[in-house]
């Protein structure tokens, strides 16, 4: 029964979701196509409108009540008929529609799907496992998601009290506890299942994206093999199950790159790239990290888009980014203007402590020391042949091969988690706190978030098996 | 040279496929295993049925002073933590600790209830207390700080409203 009332409450969203991908999918492709790709883009769609929706509402009325799902209905029933016209518009428009250029097809690859099958029944078990054993999350969980979820459901007209728990960072935004909270009223109770079932559609949600994208744009093995390898990271699969919101992150990272390569499919509209601006302003409402990504996705689309294709095309696409990315930016900044604390690592720090840090050459030593450490070992993966290890030997096995349409995506792709990864080197850096006791506690955290995206990259990069055999 | 370099392909996939489906082979048959291992009810639960009762009693919309024999270092944070987690709405502003500060802005001033939360642990009477939280939380020099002769509320009188078991108990600031 808890089940299936949970199930329920994820529906509105999740439907929502699809509609948004699906009214700025491809025109002229059948509702149907791309089906599955689509459900998984809609997990984060779908709770990030949510959220949204649930944000504004409390806002407006002063607390959290069942009202917020006749807005989200309302959602619903308008991007239906949204889609409704779109389709009737674009049906004359069929014949246009570039395909994807077919990849030679070797045998099947049923050994390959073999092991992404029993690597997935592990993920799930071990899912399972964690969640029974914590149904409450890890620490981060009980001591701000669902602390702050429980603020938003149990505090009726005192929901912002949360703010003055300035221990729990009252400057994180409200994606997941928004989440949480919106089914927790739904439902009509709390219940442990909720936040369970949003941490395993986010943990598979991001891995079936990658897989699916780059299935579809570099051949089945390799969607099959990057499937195989997150599936195979432990820590994304324990991080999922701890409830923490670094999974959604990584979630929106991946699902904004991905969308930029559908993008470059398809280079005379600009539909993907609307839903990319929008996944990148949702990775800013998950977390404070994904404000660094937002503001690097529009540097870095600016400096490559300007130099591949020139200033009269970067105007466009920055411009169909941005309209994506701007309601959920309006909600972020009322958000910070509103209700968000200073940040703590902010607060903390001072000209005064922060030019001492930036000349100590040891700081430098210490946090160059524990990424070089943290990258070979940060996916749990066995220490024999850790992952990294495994991809840099399948990378000289097959070389590369980056196509011309998807050159500047594809630098756009690789920059961003290198950029992102430097930005993490500087917090620590000028990090207020322990310095080794900050990096112990985060950093693997911090490389899990970027992991998909940079998944996604490598194999955009990568030599596909089918072109090579 | 061709089909060489293709079987070579071929190869290396397969070696790749094969030593992630040996650990998760492996990781597969360790996490079944473990099942058995499960407790009924998983401590954090357990936990927060200590605060059952008395959360009927705590105001939502106001800060309530709280103290436990832990949260003298801030290191040892989690029962505060896990007090906040269970009993939210209300908040709790854990006394002369480094755990949980909260500013002592005038508006957060003026939210403070009387009412303080006195939430100790005895492992002897509560098992699971020894799985939740580090062994070196029971340690002699970890001795429980009884309210009343803790520093805490020297200025104060400090009133037993009620003590609902398990060492969780209410009192109020200068009477009841």
């Amino acid at each position: 029964m808890s089940f299936l009332v949970a199930f329920l409450s994820f529906l509105i969203p999740l439907a929502t979701g699809l509609l948004i991908v699906s009214v700025f999918w491809q025109e002229g492709r059948s509702y149907f196509s791309d089906l599955i790709l689509k459900c998984f883009l809609s997990v984060g769609f779908g709770f990030g409108s949510s959220s949204c929706l649930v944000f504004v509402w409390m806002m407006t009325v002063g607390r959290l009540t069942r009202g917020v799902f006749i807005l989200e209905l309302m959602l619903l029933a308008g991007l239906s008929a949204l889609l409704i016209c779109r389709r009737r518009a674009s049906i004359s428009t069929t014949a246009d529609q570039p395909e994807n250029i077919p990849i030679p097809c070797l045998s099947k690859p049923y050994f390959l799907g073999l092991a992404v099958g029993v690597a997935a029944l592990s993920a799930i078990v071990s899912f399972w496992y964690l969640s029974l054993q914590n149904p409450h999350g890890k620490f981060d969980a009980y001591a701000i998601w669902n602390l702050r979820a429980r603020f938003l459901y149990r505090g009726g007209e005192y929901w912002t009290n949360y703010t003055y728990v300035t221990w729990s960072h009252p400057d994180y935004p409200l994606f997941l506890p928004a989440s949480i909270a919106g089914s927790w009223e739904f439902v009509g109770r709390e219940t442990q299942l909720i936040p369970i079932v949003i941490g395993l559609l986010f943990t598979f949600a991001t891995i079936g994206v990658i897989a699916m994208s780059i299935a579809r744009l570099r051949g089945n093995r390799q969607g099959l093999l990057a499937a195989l390898i997150l599936l195979s990271t432990p820590f994304l699969i324990i991080h999922g199950a701890s409830q923490y919101a670094d999974v959604p992150l990584s979630f929106f990272f991946a699902a904004t790159v991905a969308l930029l390569f559908f993008q470059a499919e398809s280079p005379g509209r600009r539909h993907f790239l609307i839903l990319a601006g929008m996944a990148a302003a949702f990775s800013a409402w998950v977390k404070n990290e994904g404000i660094l990504f937002l503001v690097l996705l529009f540097l870095l689309h600016f400096a490559v888009t300007t130099l591949a294709k020139g200033g009269k095309n970067w105007g466009s696409e920055a411009l169909a980014l941005f309209m994506g990315a701007s309601p959920v930016i309006v909600v972020v900044i009322i958000y910070k203007l509103c209700l968000a604390g200073t940040n703590d690592v902010i607060a903390a720090q001072g000209l005064v402590s922060t030019v001492p840090q930036l000349l100590d050459i040891s700081r430098y030593h210490l946090v160059a020391s524990q990424f070089g450490k943290g990258l070979f070992s940060f996916g749990g993966w066995s220490p024999t042949f850790a992952m990294p290890v495994l991809l840099f030997f399948y990378f000289l096995l097959l070389g590369t091969n980056i196509e011309k349409k998807h050159m500047a995506t594809t630098t756009i792709a690789v920059l961003l988690p290198v950029l992102m990864i430097m930005g993490y080197f500087t917090i620590y850096i000028v990090s207020p706190y322990d310095l080794a006791r900050h990096l112990e506690t985060s950093l693997s955290r911090l490389l899990l978030q970027v992991w998909p995206l940079a998944i996604l990259a490598y194999f955009a990069i990568v030599q596909a098996p089918e072109r090579v055999v | 040279m061709e089909i060489r370099y293709a079987t070579r392909v071929k190869l290396g996939m397969a070696f790749i496929v094969l030593v992630i489906l040996a650990s998760t082979l492996r990781q597969l048959t360790s996490t079944l295993s473990s099942f058995r291992a499960l407790p009924l009810t998983d401590d954090i639960s357990l936990y927060e049925q200590r605060f059952n009762e008395v959360k009927h009693f705590l105001p939502p919309n106001q800060i309530v002073s709280y103290s436990d024999e832990f949260a003298k270092t801030a290191k040892n944070c989690n029962a505060f933590v896990l007090a906040q987690y269970s009993l939210a709405p209300t908040i709790l502003a854990v006394l002369d600790s480094k755990c949980g500060y909260i500013s002592n802005s005038g508006e957060v001033s003026s939210h403070r209830s009387r009412l303080v939360l006195d939430n100790s642990h005895d492992p002897r009477h509560e098992p699971y207390l020894l799985r939740l939280f580090p062994s070196t939380y029971f340690q002699p020099d970890n001795n429980p700080i009884s309210i009343a002769g803790g520093n805490f509320f020297h200025a104060d009188q400090i009133v037993l409203l009620h003590d609902f078991g398990l060492g969780v108990r209410l009192y109020a600031r200068g009477g009841k």
